[in-house]
């Protein structure tokens, strides 16, 4: 065909075709290459400024959660076993009441609900109150039982009650039968008992229904731990690394 | 033998030119530049800016000589920015409409003289619609695919070939009547 044979000719023609630049072609170019050159330089400079104030926070992040981390892994278990016994050994050294203890078992035989592992970490309260000589020891041991069976719980708010309750009463008991202890010694004992119940109210607290560790529970028990001042500094320097990254990031264009 | 000792040379230039080599990126603009802007010249009329272009173009070549891998000639990867740089600007003249017009089909005479000039047949290819130019030369002169026109203008398949034949239709249509009356013929 004609068409086919002036295509043929145009593709051979044009392909072979030179079009010469303008004399001043090349230092038009040239200009262009030099602008080019000068406006990638600066560039790099500010990702790299972004990317360190990325790395920066994150690095407070992770740096954050490490120092939080470690203490609340170490001290729990320790807290239990250590603290326990010694208010638990002044109370039982300053003889406990029966009152106490069948009250206890009345409300056990109460609310005796499938909780079989409730009436563990109950029954030998009363036995160890029975044999007052060898109370040190038992207390002990039943606190480690107890710190042992709590996590496994199935039903925490019971368990919690009656841990309230059996403090109340433990501290009433001591404070009523025995006249010596003064107003001061009252005091101390109510506040560590609080103090002890609330660590309990929040250990039961990870724990929720279906037996998943809650991680608020968990953040308001490290932050009571992290030092005021320093949480501060913290977040002076997440907000200037945010701030930072923020204004690096809106400028990038410009 | 110049040109044999040139292309051995090329691949040397480029490395150079692509460590910012102000003298290498010149030769190699030296030796391609003629080329190049009668590419962007197929597809722009106005020659100043098929320079304008042209220039933009090796902008682009000596910025992006690093991801040139040497598999294939440096005059077909610099083409292809050519082509592209091209449509870009076009696109952004906003001068190209993909017409629908039908064009009435006329025959053509047996004795058409195809024997054209360079300045006659960019004559005829500049008198095309800039759609049905872009579309021509990619496809008669460049030898790109439909498929790789459709994708590079974002116009169907469908469309690419329409606008080829319309194109060659127009062309037909110019070459019947230049040759009755004998107009730029030589």
């Amino acid at each position: 065909m004609e068409l086919n044979k002036f295509e043929e000719n145009t593709r051979e023609i044009l392909g072979k075709r030179e079009i010469k630049p303008s004399a001043q072609s090349w230092e038009k170019l040239e200009a262009k290459l030099d602008a080019e050159a000068h406006k990638t330089s600066p560039t790099p400079w500010k990702y790299i400024a972004a990317a360190v104030a990325v790395l920066l926070i994150a690095g407070t992040f992770m740096w954050n959660n490490n120092f939080s981390e470690s203490p609340q892994v170490v001290e729990e278990p320790v807290n239990e076993i250590i603290k326990k016994p010694e208010v638990k050994q002044e109370f039982t050294q300053e003889n406990k009441t029966q009152i106490a203890s069948e009250e206890i078992k009345k409300e056990e035989e109460i609310s005796t609900e499938n909780n079989t592992k409730n009436d563990i970490v109950v029954v030998p309260e009363i036995s160890v109150e029975e044999e007052n000589a060898e109370t040190p020891i038992f207390e002990e041991n039943r606190y480690k039982e107890a710190v042992v069976l709590e996590p496994i719980s199935l039903e925490p708010p019971i368990l919690e009650e009656k841990l309230i309750q059996s403090k109340l009463e433990e501290v009433i008991a001591a404070t009523s039968k025995n006249d010596k202890i003064s107003e001061d010694e009252v005091d101390a004992l109510l506040a560590q008992a609080a103090s002890e119940i609330s660590r309990e109210r929040d250990r039961s607290q990870f724990y929720n229904s279906n037996n998943e560790i809650s991680a608020n529970a968990l953040l308001a028990e490290v932050e009571d731990e992290i030092y005021q001042s320093f949480k501060a500094k913290v977040f002076e320097v997440l907000k200037e690394g945010y701030l930072k990254a923020k204004t690096a990031v809106a400028n990038r264009n410009y | 033998m110049k040109v044999i000792q040139l292309f051995k040379n090329e691949t040397q230039l480029i490395k150079r030119a692509a460590k910012k080599d102000r003298k290498a990126q010149r030769e190699l603009y030296e030796l391609h530049s003629g080329k190049m802007l009668s590419v962007c010249r197929q597809y722009i009329k106005d020659m100043h800016h098929a320079e304008e272009v042209m220039l933009n173009g090796f902008l682009k070549v000596f910025t992006h000589l690093k991801d040139f891998e040497s598999k294939g000639s440096f005059e077909g990867w610099i083409r292809k920015i050519m082509v592209r740089e091209s449509i870009s600007f076009l696109r952004s003249q906003k001068k190209i409409v993909f017409s629908n017009e039908e064009i009435a089909d006329t025959g053509f005479s047996e004795e058409m003289n195809t024997e054209l000039n360079v300045a006659h047949i960019q004559n005829l290819i500049d008198n095309l619609p800039e759609g049905y130019r872009m579309v021509f030369v990619m496809y008669a002169v460049e030898g790109y695919k439909h498929a790789e026109i459709a994708k590079m203008l974002k116009i169907t398949e469908g469309t690419s070939k329409s606008q080829l034949s319309k194109a060659r239709k127009m062309l037909q249509e110019q070459l019947n009547t230049q040759n009755t009356s004998d107009y730029g013929i030589k």
